[in-house]
Parts: structure tokens; C-alpha cells; sequence
């Protein structure tokens, strides 16, 4: 499994387009906000650098910016799509390139998928972890260039609470990237195409985040509101519930959507969501052991 | 007293006759073993199908053959023979939808780990045209824990690949892929070598040197080859055995040099001919042409058709004795597998 571990890093590591434009994007994103949003309009204008001077930095909020980002609905959704893009080639690629029939003899089929799997989470929670040091050093910067007052110190923080918070940002997310990786892994199973799995997958999470609209309206013109509670069965609702839970101590109304009041407790959340993980990583690996490598 | 040494004879009998069965069982399942221990591959009643209802294809029907360990076993057949999809059953790749696949009497099925013995180049390398040649080595020799970089170093320069191993794939030709797909075939020095056409693509040169190269890796290191190709002469030069499969059914099979011996023709210039063909045609099949027959029959035959030519004293001027090629042989097998089948249709 290590080694599998390790061919798939180098390989996913090596193509450097795709993991330039679809990973690595997110701490040169950041790194460009940081640059060319926050700095450099505040070094050439006195009014945007008053602006700032008046709003204190949180470094702790910068650091968890991103993580909050990528985990909330429905914005993570859209947040999501490079990184939904990356699995695709990762796993219908092997279709295309015809390069199954070399490594399918090699190793077992599931420490195959597994391991692409774990590459691909690893590099997706790497990438996040860099954009969020990349916005927090930001923050540190344009304290520094500009005496704007930075804090909090970290005698006043609540070190082990912080800590537990961002642990499970990052938990949170490495769950998200493998049900979103199970998705796409899957369609690229039947699709057999980087392409193909790439809209498909793109569409399922947009189908994710639409299908509570859809619900909604559907509620509403049904005049049975209670019907949006359906949400809760579904795998992004409970990453957020039991975010929500742990950081802010209560469970996620969704946005407050009328109708909505089967909030589950933190345990049941847990138990969805590892339901689904289990499913759909179990269902791929089933797959992907039955089926004929005609490529 | 009669009863009891009755009774005791019987016991006598009965423990004898368990110690024969054992001893039968053991020396039948001994010797099954060891026999199967000898055979690299042995594929049993294989049948592979694809699609259902109108789309359904058989690809491989009720397919059996075996190749011996240290033997180069040609497999010869048309483009959509079965050739490929037999090979990926054999890689475990696909899925018979009957039949057993075994390598040295193993299922494959059922050990994963017998692939370790096992290396493959499969209908057209492919490779990760953003990696360079090295690389794809070193992912695939990592994928099958038998990374070594000495190894990949001394087969890129077996592969004549060493001097542009370092470019990306996508600037390869397919004669470059290749070679380096022979290369990734022996990644982890396997007992059995499988190789899907392995010329395609190479210029003159490049096939001599891979026939070379496969039939080295057979008698110098001893490795069982089996190589799947379209091009006879090449299976002529290589292969010690060959089948010849024919719309998913294997339709001969035999060494190389007994199917071609078994299928020569004899130029005979004789006089009378009328004579000398009364004679022959019961036994052989027999032309005439003028002062010629040709006859079919195996080169071992010439002394006993002179013989008998003789002892009736038929003149006889001249004797050819032409060899058939593997393409005549290959075309008449195909040949009279398809009549079959059309006739059964």
C-alpha cells in the first residue's frame, strides 16, 4: 500500500499542468489576493491604507478563512470544482491514457484506488493547508507594512480549543474530498473519459447544491414545507452540521429555509456522513475490482 | 475362532484398501501437481463474452491450451481472433465468463500475488505522456514494490532506450513506446513474459533486435515466453510452440517445426504418372502437373513414397521436397476453421 502510495504521489505530483492549474491555484490565488488585492492598492493609496489601518487583524480568522470557505453551503460547493476537476483526470485519465492495463497487474485493484484516494486528499488538504498560511501571512505583512494592530497574542488565545477547531476544518474537509472524489471516481468508472467525468462530476455538485433549492421549491409550491427536510440525508448538510456543532455549538438550520427543523444531533451526523463515505468508497472499490480493464 | 479371523481379515482388507485409496490419492494429486507445477500457463475450456442481448460478442470460446515453462509460444491470429482479450484474462485484467485460467497451477483469480511472477506488455504501450520515459519506469516499478533504479538503468539500456529515457513520452514514437513497454514488462524480473505484437511499430532494425532480445531472455535467462503476434514470420523465427486462434477458438496448436514438417509437398517427377499417382492416393493427397505430382504429406513420408514407387517400378527423376511456411499453414487453418463454421451455421 506504501508503495502505491508512493507511485501515485509522483505521478499526480507530475503532471504538472493539472496540478498547477486544479491544486496548487488555490495558494497562488491567494498569494495573488494577497499581493494585488491587500498590498499593493494599500502601498499606492492613502484612503484604501487608512481603510485597513481601522480594521484589526484576526490571524486566526485568516487562517481558518479558507477552511470555512471550502466547508460552507453553498459556497464550498462552487469552491470545490477545480479540486473535483483534479480527481477526474486522476481517475478517468488512467481510462484514457490506457495506462490501467500496466498498474492493474501490479497491485491489488483496491490498494489502487485507495491509494489514489489518499494522494489525492493529501494534496488537496496540502493545498488548503498552504492557502491558509499564505492568508494568514498576509495578514502578518500587511500588519507589519502598514501598523496595522495584529493580534490576538498568543498568551490570550485558547491554544487547545483553536487548535481543535482547525483539526476539524481539516477533518471536515478531507471527508468532503473523499465523497467528492468518490463521486467523480465513480462516474469516471462508467464514463471512461476525462472529459465526460469532468462535466458529470462538475454536475453532480451543483445537482448537491441545487437539489436544496429544488427541494425548497418544491416544498413551497407542494405547500409542505416540511419536505425540505429531506436535506438532512444528504452528505453535504451533515459535514456542515457537525462543523457547525463543534465551532459554534449548535446545529445547522441551512440557512434558516422555512420548513426546515430536523436538525440532527451532532452523533447522527457523524453516523451520515460516515455512511457515506463508507458507501461510496466501499461501492467504488466493488466496482472497480468487477469490471473488465478493455483499454 | 472362524469369526474373529474373519472379522480381522475383513478390518486387514478395509484398513489396505483406505491405504490404496490414500496412496492413489496422493501420487494422482502428486503427480497433477508437479504437472501443473511444469506448465506456465494452462487455460481450461476459456470462454470470454461481452455485451448481451443483439451486442453480444464472443470474444474466446471454450479456449484450452499450455505452455511449458522456458518454452516461446507463439499466438498467432487474425485482428479480432480473441488474442488481446485472451491475454487480459490471463493478466486478470478481465474476467472469464467461464473456464479456469491457471499460471503455474494457480488460479489467477484467486492470487493476486502470482502476477509478481508474471511481466506484460498489453496491445500498445501506453504510458503517462506528461512523465518522462524513467519516470513511468519508476511509477510502475513502485505500483509493483520492485523499485530498483540499477535495474531500470541496465533494461533502458537493454531496451536501447538509455539515451532517451529522459524525455517526456509524448515525444516518443510508437516504436520508442515500445521499447520502452519491453522494458516495463521485465520491471520485476518475471519467471513469464507476456508480450502483445511487441514489434509493432519498430523499424527492421528494431524488430531483429527485439526477436533477439525475446528469444535471449528465453535461453539465457530461461524465462517462459508467451508472444502474441500477426506477423507469421516472426513467430516462425522466435516461437518453439504456436497456436493459431481463430475467431475466440484456438484451431492448432503444436511445435513449430512438427506443424511445418506435417505440411510440406512433395515434387515428384515420375513416369507414368498414372501409375504413380494409383499408387500414392489412397494414403496422400496427390496433384498431377505433366510429368509432376505433388503430394501432401509429411517429409518423413519420402522414404516409404519412393519405396513403394520403386517396388512398382515407377521411374522416378526428381524429388522436391518444399516446405510449407507458417503463413500457408496459418491461411489453410483459418481457412478450414471458417468453412467449419459456416458449414455449422
Amino acid at each position: 500500500m506504501r508503495s502505491a502510495f508512493a507511485a501515485e504521489w509522483r505521478k499526480l505530483v507530475g503532471h504538472h499542468k493539472a496540478i498547477a492549474f486544479l491544486v496548487w491555484i488555490y495558494p497562488i490565488g491567494a498569494l495573488m489576493i494577497v499581493l494585488l488585492i491587500q498590498i499593493l492598492p494599500a502601498l499606492l493609496l492613502e484612503p484604501v491604507r487608512e481603510m485597513m489601518a481601522a480594521e484589526p487583524i484576526d490571524w486566526t480568522e485568516d487562517l481558518l478563512s479558507v477552511w470555512n470557505a471550502m466547508n460552507g453551503f453553498p459556497g464550498g460547493t462552487f469552491l470545490r470544482m477545480p479540486f473535483i476537476a483534479f480527481i477526474a483526470i486522476a481517475f478517468a485519465g488512467e481510462y484514457q491514457w490506457g495506462t490501467w492495463k500496466n498498474i492493474v497487474p501490479r497491485q491489488s485493484r483496491v490498494a489502487l484506488v485507495l491509494a489514489k484516494f489518499l494522494v489525492l486528499g493529501t494534496l488537496i488538504l496540502l493545498a488548503l493547508l498552504l492557502t491558509s498560511l499564505v492568508l494568514a501571512g498576509g495578514g502578518a505583512l500587511r500588519a507589519a507594512l502598514f501598523a496595522i494592530p495584529f493580534g490576538p497574542a498568543l498568551a490570550d488565545l485558547e491554544v487547545a480549543s483553536f487548535l481543535r477547531g482547525v483539526g476539524l476544518q481539516v477533518l471536515v474537509t478531507f471527508a468532503n474530498t473523499l465523497i467528492v472524489a468518490s463521486y467523480a471516481a465513480l462516474i469516471a468508472m462508467y464514463s471512461r473519459s476525462i472529459i465526460a467525468s469532468l462535466l458529470l462530476s462538475v454536475g453532480v455538485g451543483i445537482l448537491e447544491f441545487a437539489s436544496s433549492l429544488l427541494l425548497l421549491i418544491v416544498s413551497q409550491a407542494l405547500q409542505r414545507p416540511n419536505l425540505v427536510n429531506i436535506i438532512v440525508a444528504l452528505p453535504t448538510y451533515n459535514l456542515d452540521n457537525v462543523r457547525s456543532w463543534v465551532v459554534e455549538g449548535v446545529g445547522s438550520t441551512f440557512g434558516g429555509f422555512p420548513g426546515f427543523t430536523a436538525v440532527p444531533p451532532l452523533w447522527l451526523s457523524v453516523v451520515i456522513v460516515l455512511l457515506w463515505l463508507g458507501g461510496l468508497l466501499g461501492g467504488t472499490a466493488v466496482l472497480f475490482r468487477r469490471q473488465d480493464i478493455n483499454s | 475362532m472362524w469369526n474373529r479371523l474373519a472379522k480381522r481379515n475383513c478390518n486387514s482388507v478395509i484398513v489396505g484398501w483406505q491405504i490404496t485409496q490414500l496412496l492413489n490419492y496422493l501420487i494422482t494429486h502428486l503427480l497433477l501437481s508437479a504437472m501443473s507445477q511444469s506448465f506456465a500457463i494452462q487455460l481450461d475450456n476459456v470462454s470470454k463474452t461481452f455485451g448481451r442481448g443483439r451486442k453480444r460478442v464472443e470474444a474466446v470460446r471454450q479456449l484450452s491450451l499450455a505452455v511449458n515453462t522456458g518454452q516461446v509460444f507463439g499466438f498467432l491470429g487474425p485482428n479480432g481472433a480473441g488474442k488481446s482479450s485472451t491475454i487480459r484474462m490471463m493478466l486478470d485484467l478481465i474476467r472469464p465468463s467461464s473456464g479456469n485460467i491457471l499460471l503455474y497451477g494457480r488460479s489467477v483469480q484467486n492470487n493476486p500475488a502470482l502476477m509478481r511472477r508474471v511481466g506484460a506488455l498489453v496491445e500498445g504501450a501506453a504510458f503517462y505522456d506528461f512523465l518522462t520515459g524513467r519516470k513511468n519506469l519508476e511509477i510502475l516499478a513502485r505500483t509493483g514494490d520492485c523499485y530498483d533504479a540499477n535495474r531500470i538503468q541496465t533494461l533502458l539500456a537493454q531496451v536501447g532506450m538509455a539515451d532517451r529515457a529522459d524525455r517526456k513520452v509524448q515525444g516518443y514514437s510508437t516504436g520508442m513506446k515500445q521499447r520502452l513497454g519491453l522494458a516495463a514488462a521485465l520491471l520485476n524480473d518475471p519467471d513469464l513474459v507476456i508480450l502483445d505484437e511487441p514489434t509493432n511499430g519498430l523499424d527492421p532494425a528494431g524488430i531483429q533486435d527485439v526477436r533477439h532480445f525475446i528469444r535471449d531472455l528465453a535461453e539465457k535467462q530461461g524465462k517462459t515466453i508467451f508472444l502474441s503476434s500477426h506477423l507469421l514470420s516472426e513467430v516462425e523465427q522466435v516461437c518453439d510452440q504456436v497456436g493459431i486462434i481463430h475467431n475466440g477458438r484456438l484451431v492448432q496448436t503444436g511445435s513449430v517445426a512438427k506443424l511445418l514438417s506435417a505440411q510440406a509437398i512433395i515434387r515428384l517427377e515420375v513416369a507414368p504418372v498414372d501409375r504413380a499417382m494409383g499408387l500414392l492416393l489412397p494414403r496422400w493427397g496427390v496433384t498431377a502437373n505433366g510429368r509432376w505430382l505433388e503430394v501432401q504429406a509429411a517429409r518423413e513420408d519420402v522414404p516409404e513414397m519412393v519405396q513403394q514407387l520403386v517396388a512398382a517400378e515407377v521411374q522416378i527423376f526428381q524429388v522436391v521436397v518444399q516446405q510449407q511456411s507458417l503463413e500457408a499453414l496459418f491461411l489453410a487453418a483459418t481457412a478450414v476453421a471458417s468453412a467449419a463454421e459456416t458449414a455449422h451455421a
